[in-house]
């Protein structure tokens, strides 16, 4: 099928392996200042004063801006509006804004920051999520400091338990992780002689920010243009939380008529940026004899942090996913998004759905384990299917690749043979997990479930797009522009993705929740639909054949019947020229419905799921509790591998970043609710020599709504990770660690207490 | 730093004179000081005097049995000195631990043993070695044993006007066998949790000195004497090493931190006492000693 | 404090006057414009400012520049020239070992170093050199083919691989 299912090599490629992609740090502009950010040194209190008069005498100080400066309304809007922009009395978090310095340089700026004196009534906080609910005298959201509670309530699993042979029930706790990009926040605001506001900058949501840009200055959103560059990873760290610091870049800006640069410190990123949700989980599963999961019945709380910001979506994607990819006749489902003082979470690889899956997958083990079951054959004989109706009562008409994937890593780790290992002090363990993973915003994002495209076709045969979405390091360029060289039956090397800019396409929503390939690549799909007709037209005249005996691939428009009846596209797209022929075309793409009880849990909430299995094979030193990871095979049923190359570095990348959830990364505050390791040397993320063998295994169920049968599944490779390693440490030493991240000293602790 | 002024002396002589006049900040790879600056742990330096340049500071040489290293040897050129393979092997697997080879290319040892953190890894194997500190002034030189020199994390009795120019030890002969262990949050670029250097003389398989240093478990690096005094005398054996281990583990007095916890760094000092001397005893065993 | 600052950058030779306490990395990109390398911790961690100086691979965010006089430094504007890309770099984007692209100008000098070195490295070798370069995307595994294919490739091409 000519570029589909083709690795051809990456776009925007070359500019990024010599350095010469404009990352948004790379930006200078004529009369540009820098702005550096003022932070809560508490986690809650009361701002009485900001000082600046020690900065005046600062050589090249432009001035103090905070709430007072705001011309629009203070607020980020993003599900809620209770974020504002800077804190303007009020302080809910360590680190949070509550305003900006300009200064002509990034040294004076911070010279500045450091003369300003910062004056706060430090009050009590609220720091654990278990004490901050229902808190009866600090109210930091509504009446009981609950941004969400969602709910799923099927069957009747009191019943249910009574019947089963094995139940297990514990707490499974989860910490923040940190997205750890390697490029760190920034945004350039740059305002126009005409009173309308450039902002270039690395983000995920170039709509999201125009939406608060335009908010937070009082501008038409027509008078906000926002041009994403070149972005240095994402992972949903860049979702909402660039409004935040487009604003704090845009007021200066807009008032000093001059453009602004802000470029985040590590530190200062990794203190005041989103991050997954630390979560408390408290899971009761039941099984009957026959190896069949009966019910079960989980409390799912996730640490909002001070501001609701993404919570309320992160939690009903976290409520969906509460009893993974298995029929279950009984369940009983309430979640909470927790508000306390500390830095609001957010978007996050899996959004929500991680730390539920470290839970039930780890569940699943020991119930298999109660019942002296292989922990595959357990999960067999539950997984979902095609055809089958899920917990929430969604029919599943088509494409569950789930089975395949399981079988595909068992065949290919060798599981079935694995016996038990050791040499020395080491221990061999193999665990499994399967996961999903509804593709999309679904029905907790509905009214964003659309996107546009736009195809323009130039004389000369090269081809220019342009979609809502973008790219983040995850290839969208290239498959999207696979997409359209299929569809216009133009060479790959010819075609190309405009940086994503809210000028060129109407609000196309984020690009998160794995929805790019499906969503963009739809909806260039019909855009390209008029262009390519006129193409295929004006072949079969020059062609004197019928319209529908016209191929076109890879440049050249040939008769199906007969191969050597052909001409270039190249001349037909000068002819089509010549004939004054339509050669651009627009495309609009929405979802199909989806839906959800926020009170029940039913629906159809997703429009389409991925699936996906992953097999671990580690050793533990029983001496010292340390892990070596040895190999992982991760099977994603993606319905179609536009690009499977892609698709398998997508597995590795997100394989990886799992492991750093499993073993290592966890951000951890105090009781006064300050981070206490925002640094890359006390943040431990993965290197090179951490990796393990990986074997990445594409599945393909097609999807038919999606594009050649394509559906989205870039956050799925982490998902499964932590789950799996503790089923594998489970299986080499026996024990069962329920806190993420399983240390060395939490399974040499778990083995002396055995 | 806007208001710090650098100096770059070319000698050392020169460096000498600006120490006494200024007693500035000593700033040699750049791999913890400038680290220390950016995160606000030390204020911006009135003055920083960057010895980088001084060739009497550089260079590993041998003078009869002493075996000296200058201060700025970097850890990647310790990794490949024949002479440190030979006579001190157990300073090249600490060497590379050290961060990563960008970190190796520019931080000296002279920086490791400077910095003064507990869990400074170039420290335990030359405490093992039993080495000594060579420091100047303008008045004269003076040689500090390792194990006195540090009083505390980030704490050293160099005076303002010193510099330290190198670091001395005695070499071993052919019953000499040394071991370094570490464990760490991750392979690369990761602060020690614990770590173990051990020196043995054994002769006809009888251990003569022995000298043991633990490394992250005290507000310095300490000897292990209970686990050295233990050692004396007897004949390596797996019963040994454990007898010895366990009683290294009294030998020193760890603390929580965002790293780890003290029970698990106790007993963790333990295993790689163990390892180490058993990793000793498998090399004579396959040396065809005993 | 300014000083005069006597180096040579990708094989041309600079002279010129900048405050000592500015780290190599700012000088590279402010002073002269060369913003390959990018920023990424400035703290010596992430790798992402990785440059060759005197033949060897630092960060640049820990070297000063009272401390670079005399020295040649190549920074990643250095390998290609023009449109012909250094075989480092094409094996870097045939193995697709370039996602969002901000690891890579500090992974692609790590690897000149690297292959200077050690002109067959193993892949533990490799995985022992780049453990100092920080990438979130690609889970490191093209990187590893790209720099073992690269060695391959340049196996019989004279040390140093800079000009």
């Amino acid at each position: 099928m000519g570029l589909i299912g083709k690795s051809v090599i990456k776009a925007g490629g070359v500019e990024r392996v010599t350095g010469k992609g404009t990352f948004v740090a790379d930006i200078k502009l004529p009369g540009m200042v820098y702005c550096a950010v003022i932070r809560s040194p508490v986690a809650r209190g009361d701002i009485i004063a900001i000082d600046d008069s020690s900065c005046n005498r600062v050589k090249g100080y432009l001035g103090l801006f905070t709430a007072k400066s705001i011309p629009g309304n203070n607020v980020i809007p993003i599900v809620f509006r209770d974020q504002p922009c800077f804190a303007a009395k009020r302080v809910n978090y360590h680190g949070e804004p509550i305003g900006v310095v300009a200064a002509e340089s990034k040294a004076i700026a911070h010279t500045a920051l450091n003369r300003i004196k910062v004056t706060v009534k430090e009050l009590e906080g609220l720091i654990d999520p278990l004490k901050a609910w229902g808190h009866r005298k600090i109210k930091l959201y509504g009446d009981d400091n609950i941004f969400r509670h969602s709910k799923i309530r099927r069957g009747d699993v009191e019943s249910a338990f009574r019947e089963c042979e094995v139940i297990i029930e514990d707490t499974y706790t989860t910490p923040y992780q940190e997205h750890a990009y390697i490029e760190p926040q920034g945004m350039v605001a740059n305002p126009l002689p005409d009173g309308t506001m450039e902002i270039y900058g690395s983000m995920q949501c170039p709509f999201y920010v125009r939406e608060a840009v335009a908010e937070v200055l009082a501008l038409p959103l027509s008078d906000v243009r926002v041009i994403q560059t070149s972005t240095g990873g994402g992972f949903g760290g860049k979702e909402d939380v660039p409004s935040l610091v487009a604003c704090q870049a845009a007021l200066p800006a807009c008032l000093l008529k001059r453009p602004v640069k802000l470029i985040y410190e590590r530190d200062e990123d990794m203190i005041s940026m989103s991050k997954r949700h630390p979560s408390w989980i408290h899971y009761k599963s039941g099984a009957t004899a026959d190896g069949i999961l009966r019910a079960i019945q989980a409390e799912y709380i996730i640490d909002g942090g001070a501001y609701s910001t993404l919570s309320p979506v992160v939690l009903f994607r976290g409520t969906v996913h509460s009893m993974g990819p298995y029929r279950c006749e009984n369940v009983h489902i309430d979640s909470y998004a927790v508000a306390t003082n500390k830095v609001p979470c957010g978007a996050f690889r899996g959004f929500g759905s991680p730390q539920i899956l470290f839970a039930v997958e780890s569940q699943m083990d020991r119930l298999a384990q109660g019942l002296k079951m292989d922990p595959a054959e357990f999960r067999r004989r539950n997984l979902l299917k095609t055809g089958d109706t899920t917990s929430f009562g969604q029919k599943l008409s088509w494409s569950v690749g789930a089975k395949e994937t399981l079988e595909k890593v068992v065949e290919h780790s060798g599981w079935r043979n694995h016996i038990p290992e050791s040499a020395g002090d080491k221990r061999i363990g193999y665990g499994l997990s399967t996961v999903f993973y509804g593709v999309g915003l679904g029905a907790g994002g509905k009214h964003l479930a659309r996107t546009g495209a736009r195809v323009m076709v130039e004389p000369d045969a090269s081809v220019t797009f342009s979609v809502g979405t973008t790219d983040m390091g995850q290839g969208m360029q290239t498959v999207l522009a696979q997409v359209v060289a299929q569809e216009l039956g133009l060479p790959f090397e010819n075609i190309r993705m405009m940086p994503t800019d809210t000028s060129r396409v109407p609000d196309s929503g984020p690009t998160v929740a794995s929805r790019a390939t499906t969503m963009s690549g739809n909806a260039l799909i019909i855009a390209c639909e008029k262009p390519r007709d006129s193409i295929l037209t004006e072949a079969s005249i020059l062609l004197k054949i019928e319209k529908h005996n016209v191929v076109i691939d890879e440049g050249i428009a040939f008769d199906r019947k007969d191969g050597r009846l052909k001409v270039t596209i190249k001349e037909i797209i000068k002819n089509c020229f010549g004939k004054r022929m339509p050669l651009t075309g627009d495309g609009w793409y929405n979802t199909p419905e989806t839906s959800w009880d926020n009170e029940t849990g039913i629906g159809e909430p997703y429009v389409t799921y991925a699936w996906a299995s992953n097999i671990v094979k580690l050793a533990v030193d029983t001496q010292t509790g340390e892990v070596e990871v040895l190999k992982i095979s991760s099977a994603h049923d993606v319905g179609k591998a536009i690009n499977p190359a892609m698709v398998e570095c997508q597995i590795e990348g997100g394989v990886i970043q799992g492991l750093g959830f499993a073993l290592t990364e966890e951000m951890m505050a105090d009781s006064k609710g300050k981070l206490l390791n925002p640094e890359f040397s006390t943040y431990i993320i993965p290197t090179a020599s951490d990796v393990p063998e990986i074997e990445p295994i594409i599945v393909e169920h097609p999807y038919p709504d999606g594009p050649y049968g394509a559906r989205g599944f870039g956050e799925q490779p982490l998902m499964g990770i932590a789950p799996a390693v503790a089923n594998a440490v489970a299986d080499a030493v026996g024990v069962r660690i329920t806190d993420l991240p399983i240390t060395a000293e939490k399974i040499w602790r778990a083995l002396r207490a055995k | 730093m806007t208001q710090t002024v650098i100096f770059t002396p070319k000698s050392l002589s020169e460096a000498l004179e600006v120490l006494n006049d200024k007693k500035p900040v000593v700033l040699a790879g750049g791999t913890d000081l400038l680290v220390q600056i950016k995160g606000g742990g030390i204020p911006p330096p009135r003055y920083i005097i960057a010895i980088d340049n001084i060739k009497a500071l550089k260079g590993i040489k041998k003078n009869g049995r002493k075996v000296r290293i200058g201060a700025l040897t970097t850890f990647e050129e310790i990794l490949d000195s024949e002479l440190l393979a030979k006579f001190a092997p157990h300073l090249l697997e600490a060497s590379y631990e050290i961060g990563s080879p960008q970190i190796r290319a520019r931080g000296t040892i002279g920086g490791n043993i400077m910095n003064a953190s507990p869990a400074g890894d170039s420290i335990p194997p030359l405490f093992v070695l039993e080495a000594h500190l060579i420091l100047q002034s303008i008045e004269g030189r003076r040689k500090v044993a390792i194990s006195q020199f540090h009083t505390g994390p980030g704490k050293t009795i160099r005076r303002r006007d010193e510099l330290l120019i190198g670091i001395e030890f005695e070499a071993g002969d052919k019953s000499s066998r040394y071991f370094f262990m570490r464990l760490g949050t991750r392979k690369a670029l990761a602060i020690a949790k614990v770590s173990a250097a051990g020196m043995l003389n054994i002769k006809n398989g009888h251990i003569g000195k022995a000298r043991i240093a633990l490394g992250a478990v005290a507000p310095t690096v300490v000897y292990a004497h209970g686990a050295q005094d233990l050692l004396a005398g007897k004949s390596l054996s797996p019963e040994v090493a454990l007898l010895v281990a366990n009683a290294a583990q009294n030998d020193c007095h760890p603390i929580d931190d965002i790293r780890s916890q003290a029970e698990y760094r106790q007993a963790m000092v333990g295993v790689l006492v163990e390892r180490g001397l058993m990793r000793i005893m498998n090399e004579l065993n396959g040396d065809g000693q005993r | 404090m300014i000083g005069l600052v006597d180096v040579r950058v990708n094989g041309v030779r600079i002279r010129r006057h900048v405050p000592g306490h500015f780290t190599l990395l700012r000088f590279l990109r402010e002073s002269e414009g060369l913003t390959g390398t990018k920023c990424g911790c400035e703290i010596g961690e992430c790798g992402a400012c990785t440059v060759i100086m005197d033949g060897v691979a630092v960060n640049s965010c820990l070297v000063l520049t009272a401390e670079i006089d005399g020295s040649e430094i190549w920074t990643v504007e250095g390998l290609s020239h023009g449109f012909d890309l250094h075989p480092i770099q094409e094996a870097f984007l045939e193995y697709d070992a370039v996602h969002c692209g901000f690891c890579t100008p500090g992974l692609v000098m790590a690897a000149v170093a690297l292959l200077n070195e050690t002109p067959d490295p193993s892949e533990d070798e490799i995985k022992n050199f780049i453990a100092g370069n920080l990438c979130r995307c690609t889970g490191y595994l093209p990187i590893i083919k790209a720099i073992a294919e690269a060695a391959y490739r340049l196996r019989d091409v004279p040390r140093p691989l800079l000009a």
